[in-house]
């Protein structure tokens, strides 16, 4: 098992911004592409999952609609609307600048300040 | 913002269906876990039981998904509510000082802005009344126009109306009406009654609603027309109890028989608040033949009040500009044949809210009026957040 990591606060929110743009998935289903997608690395607690996906409803980046599952069940499936799109776009940037940033800082040795 | 509170607000209107489509969503999850682990060889009780830790405390992310959507802030506003009226119903005493301290000054303000709204706010119940307008005129103390005024400043003569009715184009329509107490009788008997003598176009003009019946038309306004009438609703209520039958009886107006053809709706008492009207005849009824054309031809006889409703989209200075010229062109000649030297100045100022004086008079006081007793309400605040303030620091 690879090592797992703790999620940041606010990176669960992108994920399942991630998980979502590929296309409408019920809750269930997003816990497992989240896992899929960053290859069992990144840990959730996968009740915490639906209020990640209430908030982002409620700001109005998802959008829910209730279905039929492939085994004919009843759930609830969500998408990303317009203004879901572009967050994932801009925090995807701001992660990458982020991360960037981060790794140069603690690459550096004794001298190269 | 506008989607949380949408959102919240609609989380709050549907809570039932809110609670059982979490309960739903929470049940499919757990249901396709266990599904995993029966797939991965586990018995179906140990798979239900691993995908209920694995997801954790359910009661707790509910919560959290309730908090998500706003709806905590309403859980958590009932249970203050409720401890306010526990504190309440512990210091009676308190609790009657401060609620009869407010409901005084509550009761002040309601009853001040009650006539305040009555008699300075309130629009005519009528159509679109911010087109109404009131025509009116100042004449300079030298000017040798000389005409027989009746009461004042918004009087006019019949053909001066006539001829701005005919000839404006900023106007969609001009009316004419004259406030005074007729003497109408029924069956011998006979009261003196606030009435309205109206030109034909007038009730349609202004676009007040009939409760039964039909209105004045411009036919009936007529010297040759049989004479009609239209009741307002209290008349109505008071002297036919409501009766539809009072249509088509006649009633005795000034003497002249007027068949009762409409009775105006609940809200429209007349044109002047404070000044509320029993029944409404066409202008001409009122005069014996020769006498109305004697009256209705005499730009002499100024005693008429005229009300517009000006077209939309149109300047207000135009609109003044254009009824004053009107007005000048159609005032009475002298001897020599001459108009008077010093013209009129005709103002052209907005009815909506009805016309009169009493607007005028009582508008500034009515407001002062208000602002005192928000103060006192505001004063009546304080000293109860004062005393509260004192409660809660007693030893």
């Amino acid at each position: 098992m690879p090592p797992r990591a703790d999620l940041l606060p606010g990176t669960l929110d992108l994920l399942i911004l991630k998980a979502v743009s590929l296309g409408p998935l019920h809750g269930y289903a997003v816990l497992l592409r989240i896992e899929q997608i960053t290859g069992g690395a990144l840990l959730v607690e996968q009740g915490a999952l639906y209020p990640g996906l209430f908030r982002l409803e409620h700001r109005g980046l998802l959008k829910s609609e209730w279905g039929v599952s492939d085994n004919n069940r009843r759930a609830k499936y969500y998408r990303l609307t317009e203004a879901g799109r572009r967050q994932l776009r801009t925090e995807r940037e701001s992660w990458n600048r982020l991360a960037a940033a981060m790794a140069a800082a603690l690459g550096t040795r004794a001298g190269e300040v | 913002m506008w989607t949380r509170l949408r959102s919240g607000l609609g989380g709050m209107v549907r809570r039932g269906r809110v609670e059982r489509d979490l309960a739903d969503e929470v049940e499919f999850h757990l249901r396709e876990r266990a599904e995993h682990w029966v797939r991965q060889g586990l018995p179906q009780e140990e798979a239900a039981r691993r995908a209920r830790i694995e997801f954790g405390a359910v009661e707790r992310h509910k919560e959290d998904c309730r908090e998500a959507l706003g709806l905590r802030l309403v859980d958590e506003l009932g249970g203050d509510i409720v401890y306010g009226l526990r504190k309440m119903r512990a210091a009676p005493t308190f609790t009657m000082v401060a609620v009869s301290i407010l409901a005084i000054s509550i009761g002040a303000n309601t009853a001040v802005f009650s006539v305040l709204e009555a008699v300075v706010l309130r629009m005519l119940p009528v159509e679109r009344p911010q087109q109404l307008r009131e025509f009116a005129w100042i004449n300079r103390r030298d000017s040798p126009l000389k005409v027989v005024v009746h009461g004042g400043s918004t009087s006019f003569a019949y053909p001066v109306y006539a001829h701005v009715r005919d000839r404006s184009t900023v106007f969609g329509d001009v009316f004419l009406f004259d406030q005074r107490a007729l003497d109408v009788g029924m069956s011998g008997r006979e009261q003196r009654v606030p009435g309205l003598p109206v030109s034909g176009n007038f009730l349609r003009g202004l676009g007040v609603s009939l409760m039964i019946g039909r209105s004045i038309v411009p036919e009936d306004d007529r010297v040759e027309a049989p004479a009609v009438a239209v009741l307002t609703h209290g008349f109505w209520q008071r002297v036919f109890g409501g009766d539809s039958s009072a249509l088509g009886q006649t009633l005795a107006v000034n003497g002249t028989p007027a068949v009762i053809i409409g009775v105006t709706a609940r809200t429209f008492e007349g044109v002047e608040p404070g000044s509320p009207i029993d029944v409404i005849v066409p202008i001409t009824t009122l005069l014996p033949a020769d006498e109305a054309r004697a009256a209705l031809g005499n730009s002499r006889y100024w005693r008429y009040r005229v009300m517009g409703r000006v077209k939309a989209g149109v300047d207000d200075e135009r609109v003044r500009l254009e009824t004053e010229a009107l007005v000048q062109q159609a005032l009475p000649v002298d001897s020599a044949g001459d108009k008077p030297s010093v013209l009129p100045r005709v103002l052209v100022t907005p009815a909506g809210q009805g016309v009169g004086s009493l607007r005028r008079n009582y508008a500034r006081p009515l407001y002062l009026l208000m602002t005192l007793m928000f103060v006192v309400l505001l004063i009546a605040c304080a000293n109860i957040a004062g005393l509260l303030l004192t409660r809660a620091t007693a030893p």
